[in-house]
């Protein structure tokens, strides 16, 4: 069908045609003659305008339309009949160039523009003007615009604020950087820049692991946000920086990233060291210190040994008076540095964290009463009332290391008597708190002394401190009982302080959590004994009674080991024949024995005329571990009671305690004053009146201390120190003659090796008390008597 | 410059060009419904190239030009050029929008074009009075872009006649340059209208 000659379209159809399409135009077509009168006005115009084909034609636009302006599209006519120029007219800036709305009820204006150009046809010249409807694209426009202004203020105030956060970012104190997943500085305020360039500007663009000291992927290892991390990091220009870093996972510019906060702490870090430097300077000096003198007082302590072992030796051998006067101050000396390396070695041994506590059951309440009666005789001395207040409905059973709480108590104690002139000393158990297995205490010792500055509250617990130390050389001390206070209270889990009042008194107190006795544990404090090792004693003569042949055999091979000469007797009558004929160091006895029991026996030997055969140390050896068993023995006036089967070590101690002054003293005796005057004579003529007076001084004065340490050495639950201490005063006051001293003090020996309760100690350590003071008291007399009346 | 055009020939352009902006800014006043001032200070003639470099020196880098084709006793092309910035003024003055106009859109194109289609068509039409022939023009194509690039379109023509138009609208003072591109032919009609502008005056 198709051919060339087919696609054009023959001329007058072509009119028709043109003319129908233009008519049928989907937009806006008119066009005016050279008098702007209309000569086609389309289909789509006649929609538009509401008139007719038929009503246009002929018209002009002004006649069509009265009440429009139409200044604009009549120019843009003019120009293109009058000069074919050809015109566009905007809707931008021609509101509405014609009257023109859709067809209905509303009638929506058509929001259009035009163009008008001049057409050369062969009718002549025309004026073609074309209306398009952009009525779509201004609402679109219009939407737009809006949106647009909306963006506009919005992006205006986040410039705003970003401007601000800038500002805040720049000023800010902290570095701010954001490092990408690459590990590029991708922000950074001036801050960081100056924290790792130090003056140069720039360091956006930089890798972070620049400034790492150490390779490491710190950035793509962060899941979780970093908290003020200690880094250190090496700057531009090799110094170091020490800061704390923050860092959390951000976005930065639609990729993971980290967002970093870093502060500068270099000089924290150096105040830092240096402090840790100084702290471990001091720390290492203290530490030298301490191990110098834990050296040093054990050094010294093992010639020491020898000193006092040799002094025990000549003790037992024959001297003048003088002589033995002089052996009891190398003794008195040698005790006392003695006790001072203790204590040296002890703040060592705490401070090396060498404390082994022990578990005893006690009761607390009766612990302190003990303690209080025990140093009311040193209390006494200066006229000053030492007292407990316990309390009431205090759970006092306890398992704890009672000797050790005894040690502290002892030293606060001690401490308040010697810092106190007037007044009064109270020790105060309080109950904080009990619980199903622990109970609380509070315990506290308050003086009415010369109380302690403040400034000094601090540094008392230290070691080596004396508040006053003019005032400490007078009153002597070593000044760690408090360090070793703190430090035992403080290993014990509680807590130690004080409140005082200068010139009004302190309150030191401790307070302990410890572990309830639910087993009911006999409430008798039982001292931390520590097992002294064997001394060594020279050969002794010894009476064993024994009837067990075993028994004999095995006694028999550990005395002969230690070199004693041994006599044995089946019997208890045998005994005390043997007793009666023969002098002994020595008694040991057997209790079970046929014809007379060794308690018996003991007493029978007690009766002896003899005073030095009556005085034998007589020692129990007995199966027998039925309770007041001992006290029994002891009662009949045994010295010490070992239970078989024998400990060979507790058998030496046992002879070597009780054969160390084998002069004869008979238990129970009264507490009258018994002066041997024969003894005084006797010294008098040897060495001259001034020399036994110096002598009776220097007994005063030793024994006033010599007590005291009994009484604290019982305190602390050293019983072994105690008999010993007890053991050199009745040395010295048999040498004086002062039977009833030495008979005080042989009741003591004997108490402790009946193990008996603090209480009886006390009572014990009282009467030696008296016994001295009267005894001084009256040699003074007879002295001055003998003056009076020269032999 | 002066090789095509006498300092007398200039001033009688000058003389048509300014008749021709009244004629614009009576239009475009009572179109925009605020008083628009045209003054033209003055106008020279430049070889193609000249021009290039010139308006490269002008306006640095983007302008807005509205251009229009012009036939009969002369051919050629006209151009109405605006600094970039100065076209967002423009556009800002006769939108009589508030805020300040970042990009030409839509609407600012269209506008811009019928204000440049106004000026260039009152320009043409003063020297078609003057020739008392018809100047036909075409109609307005909106251009952005380079300087250079806009009038090395215009190859195949010789000389560019420049004309300064400083325009005030709504108290904004903007700078724009009328542009005739030429060949030698419509030179001699161009010069043809200002010698009979100078014998009328004359």
């Amino acid at each position: 069908m198709s051919g060339p000659r087919t696609v054009g379209v023959p001329p007058v159809q072509a009119a028709d045609l043109f003319g129908a399409a233009l008519a049928r135009c989907d937009n806006g077509i008119i066009i005016l003659d050279t008098k702007s009168r209309i000569v086609f006005w389309n289909l789509w115009m006649v929609d538009a305008s509401g008139v007719p084909v038929a009503a246009a034609q002929g018209r002009t636009l002004a006649e069509l339309f009265p009440m429009a302006r139409l200044a604009r599209i009549g120019q843009a006519i003019s120009q293109a009949l009058r000069s074919r120029q050809s015109s566009v007219l905007s809707r931008a800036l021609n509101p509405s160039i014609l009257p023109l709305h859709r067809a209905g009820e509303e009638r929506e204006p058509i929001e259009h523009q035009a163009i008008v150009k001049a057409v050369d046809a062969r009718g002549g010249l025309f004026c073609l003007i074309q209306i398009y409807d952009v009525t779509d694209a201004v609402h679109r426009e219009r939407f737009l615009r809006q949106q647009a202004g909306d963006l506009m203020r919005l992006a205006d105030g986040l410039a705003a604020s970003d401007k601000a956060l800038r500002a805040m970012l720049e000023a800010s104190p902290i570095g701010v950087a954001i490092v990408a997943a690459d590990g590029i500085i991708r922000f950074a305020n001036a801050r960081l820049a100056a924290l790792f360039l130090a003056g140069e500007d720039n360091i956006i663009g930089l890798a972070a692991e620049e400034f790492f000291t150490h390779p490491r992927n710190l950035l793509g290892s962060i899941a979780q946000p970093i908290d003020r991390m200690e880094v250190r990091f090496r700057r531009r220009d090799g110094s170091q920086l020490w800061a704390q870093v923050s860092a959390e996972p951000t976005e930065f510019e639609q990729a993971p990233a980290i967002l970093c906060w870093v502060y500068d702490i270099s000089d924290h870090k150096k105040t830092e060291r240096d402090l840790t430097g100084q702290r471990d300077r001091a720390t290492e000096l203290v530490r030298a210190r301490t191990e110098f003198l834990a050296m040093v007082s054990h050094e010294i302590r093992t010639p020491l040994n020898g000193i006092m072992g040799t002094v025990r030796m000549l003790d037992g051998t024959a001297m003048d008076a003088t002589q033995h006067s002089h052996l009891e101050m190398i003794r008195y000396s040698g005790d006392a540095l003695l006790a001072i390396l203790n204590d040296v070695l002890d703040i060592s041994k705490l401070e090396a964290g060498h404390i082994r506590l022990e578990k005893q059951a006690f009761d607390m309440p009766l612990l302190i009463d003990n303690l209080v009666l025990l140093m009311s005789a040193r209390a006494g001395e200066k006229n000053l009332e030492l007292r407990s207040q316990i309390d009431d409905e205090i759970d006092g059973q306890v398992l704890a290391d009672g000797g050790r709480i005894r040690q502290i108590l002892l030293n606060l104690i001690g401490n308040a008597i010697k810092f106190t002139d007037t007044g009064t000393i109270t020790v105060r158990l309080e109950q904080i708190d009990a619980g199903e297995t622990r109970v609380r205490f509070r315990l506290s010792v308050i003086d009415s002394g010369i109380g302690i500055p403040r400034e000094a509250h601090e540094r008392l617990f230290t070691e080596f401190f004396q508040v006053d130390p003019a005032e400490a050389r007078r009153l002597g001390g070593t000044g760690l009982g408090l360090a070793i206070s703190k430090r035992i209270v403080e290993a014990m889990g509680g807590a130690i302080g004080l409140e005082s009042i200068p010139g009004q008194g302190s309150t030191f107190w401790f307070t302990l959590s410890l572990e309830r006795d639910r087993q009911g544990h006999p409430a008798l404090p039982k001292p931390a004994t520590s097992r002294p090792k064997p001394r060594a004693i020279r050969p002794r003569n010894i009476l064993l009674v024994e009837d067990n042949e075993i028994n004999q055999k095995v006694a028999l091979n550990f005395l002969h080991r230690d070199g004693h000469s041994v006599t044995v007797a089946v019997t208890g009558r045998q005994a005390v024949a043997c007793a009666t004929s023969m002098a002994f160091d020595l008694v040991l006895m057997d209790i079970q024995l046929p014809e007379m029991d060794g308690v018996e026996a003991t007493r029978a030997i007690r009766a002896l005329a003899d005073p030095v055969r009556a005085g034998v140390p007589i020692i129990a050896l007995t199966a027998n571990a039925m309770p007041g068993d001992a006290r029994r023995y002891l009662e009949a006036g045994m010295v010490e009671v070992l239970t078989k089967p024998i400990d060979p070590d507790r058998l030496s101690r046992a002879i070597a305690s009780a054969v160390a002054d084998n002069t004869g003293a008979a238990a129970g005796a009264d507490r009258s004053v018994r002066i041997d005057a024969s003894m005084i004579e006797a010294l008098r003529n040897a060495i001259g009146s001034d020399k036994v007076d110096e002598l009776i001084d220097l007994f005063d004065t030793t024994s006033k201390s010599t007590i005291e340490e009994i009484s604290a050495a019982a305190a602390a639950g050293r019983p072994e120190v105690c008999a010993a201490l007890a053991h050199r005063m009745k040395g010295g006051a048999l040498n004086l003659g002062m039977t009833s001293v030495s008979d005080a003090a042989l009741e003591i020996e004997n108490a402790i090796g009946e193990n008996c309760g603090i209480a009886a100690l006390k009572q014990r350590i009282g009467a030696l008390t008296d016994a001295y003071k009267a005894s001084v008291s009256a040699l003074r007399k007879t002295e001055t008597a003998s003056t009076a009346t020269p032999a | 410059m002066t090789s095509y055009f006498t300092p007398e020939e200039s001033d009688a352009f000058t003389e048509i060009f300014n008749i021709g902006a009244g004629k614009a800014a009576m239009a475009l006043s009572e179109l925009l419904d605020a008083p628009i001032v045209f003054s033209v200070p003055f106008c020279v003639v430049l070889p193609l190239d000249e021009a290039v470099d010139y308006f490269r020196r002008r306006f640095g880098a983007n302008i807005c030009v509205v251009s229009q084709d012009f036939s009969g006793p002369f051919d050629g092309s006209a151009l109405l050029m605006f600094h970039e910035a100065s076209s967002l003024a423009l556009a800002q003055a006769v939108l009589h929008s508030e805020e300040p106009i970042a990009a030409i859109t839509e609407l600012e194109r269209e506008a811009l074009t019928e204000i440049g289609n106004i000026i260039l068509n009152a320009c043409l039409s003063s020297f078609g009075d003057v020739l008392e022939r018809e100047v036909a023009t075409s109609l307005p194509r909106f251009l952005a872009g380079p300087s250079g690039a806009m009038l090395r379109g215009a190859r195949g023509f010789d000389v560019v006649l420049v004309v300064k138009v400083d325009f005030s609208v709504e108290g904004r003072e903007i700078e724009g340059y009328v542009t005739f591109v030429l060949n030698v032919d419509s030179v001699s009609a161009f010069r043809d209208a200002a010698n009979r502008l100078l014998g009328t005056l004359h």
